[in-house]
């Protein structure tokens, strides 16, 4: 997870810190397991400083030429990562440095990445986009029904490539996708495709005046894609909050 | 203190009746981006509000508030890397 995924599914991302996140079993001995790496040596791995060290441990593996100091960090959980079998079930194996190591899946990261942060969100609009691109080669190739693509479609270059093909014409590909779409840019974007179809429950929940004006506005136009933004922007605001409250809870637990 | 505020800012003439301008001659805002983040953020209610009026889609498209949710939103496809 982190930077170096980021870095693995094509954004090009300066980092120093290795994340990773470990199962439950492995927590307790987490030092134990390092201790038995070819990186152990003396001075290695000395424990940093962790406002939430039950969850989050980090541990200093060197430091660059510049100065900045290298860390390895390891997540048991957090309010953004589903349980490490989950996780792992959905991971990707590919070549990193010369290596074959298991990345976070890129829905999975995406969803990390929803926090606080504004540098984060950077990522995601970025890593949406690879995303939806991915999907549209996997259905060209007939790897992947074309209502599974749709039900996940965030950007809105994944959104105009689909359109622009010819991938939202079929109202029950449209209607199928709508009933599984879990954020309010996959509805926002789908919805004047197919202007009579049920919505999911989602959250944050969009605005009736907005689910009334997509049901009736052309596909594509400046408006559908201005209101997809408007929601957009709703729901990097609830993720925010959301992210904000677990932190302030957990400082919260800490001082009582 | 609203009407202390209107005054510095009306020596400012149109500049200061923009919302974003405003943001940053007040010093609420640090830079362009973050002025207008904090402007739309702000005005997602208005917005909505708009939705409700009769407005038609030709005027919609053309109002400012449209127009910054589009440049700072997702990009079009002929902007994107892929």
């Amino acid at each position: 997870m982190g930077g170096h995924a980021v870095r693995y599914y094509g954004l090009n991302r300066d980092t120093v810190d290795f994340d990773l996140q470990v199962a439950t079993e492995s927590w307790d001995v987490l030092d134990a397991r390092l201790r038995t790496t070819r990186l152990a040596v003396p001075g290695m791995f000395v424990e940093g400083d962790s406002w939430r060290r039950t969850t989050f441990r980090r541990f200093q593996i060197g430091r660059l030429d510049d100065g900045r100091e290298e860390w390895l960090e390891f997540w048991k959980a957090n309010h953004l990562l589903s349980d490490f079998e989950d996780v792992f079930r959905r991971r990707e194996v590919g070549m990193y440095g010369g290596r074959s190591i298991p990345f976070m899946s890129l829905p999975d990261l995406i969803r990390s990445k929803e926090t606080q942060r504004a540098a984060d969100w950077r990522d995601v609009e970025r890593l949406e986009e690879f995303l939806d691109a991915r999907h549209l080669a996997r259905v060209t190739h007939g790897e992947l029904p074309v209502a599974a693509a749709l039900a996940q479609i965030r950007s809105r270059p994944g959104y105009e490539s689909f359109l622009q093909v010819g991938r939202l014409k079929s109202e029950g590909d449209v209607r199928a996708a709508l009933a599984s779409a879990q954020t309010p840019m996959t509805v926002g974007y789908l919805l004047p495709s197919t202007p009579t179809a049920d919505l999911p429950d989602l959250e944050p929940r969009i605005e009736p005046v907005v689910i009334r004006k997509l049901r009736t506005i052309v596909p594509g136009s400046e408006v559908h894609l201005a209101l997809v933004e408007a929601l957009r922007r709703r729901y990097r605001q609830a993720r925010q909050d959301a992210d904000r409250a677990d932190k302030e809870a957990i400082r919260a637990a800490q001082k009582s | 203190m609203e009407k202390q505020l209107d005054a510095l800012m009306s020596e400012f003439g149109d500049l200061g009746a923009d919302p974003v301008a405003r943001l940053l001659l007040t010093g609420q805002a640090r830079t362009v981006d973050e002025a207008e983040e904090m402007y739309l953020d702000a005005s997602l209610p208005e917005f909505f509000a708009l939705l409700e009026t009769d407005i038609c889609d030709d005027d919609l498209a053309r109002h400012p508030l449209t127009r910054l949710l589009l440049s700072r939103g997702s990009r079009p496809r002929e902007d994107s890397i892929l």
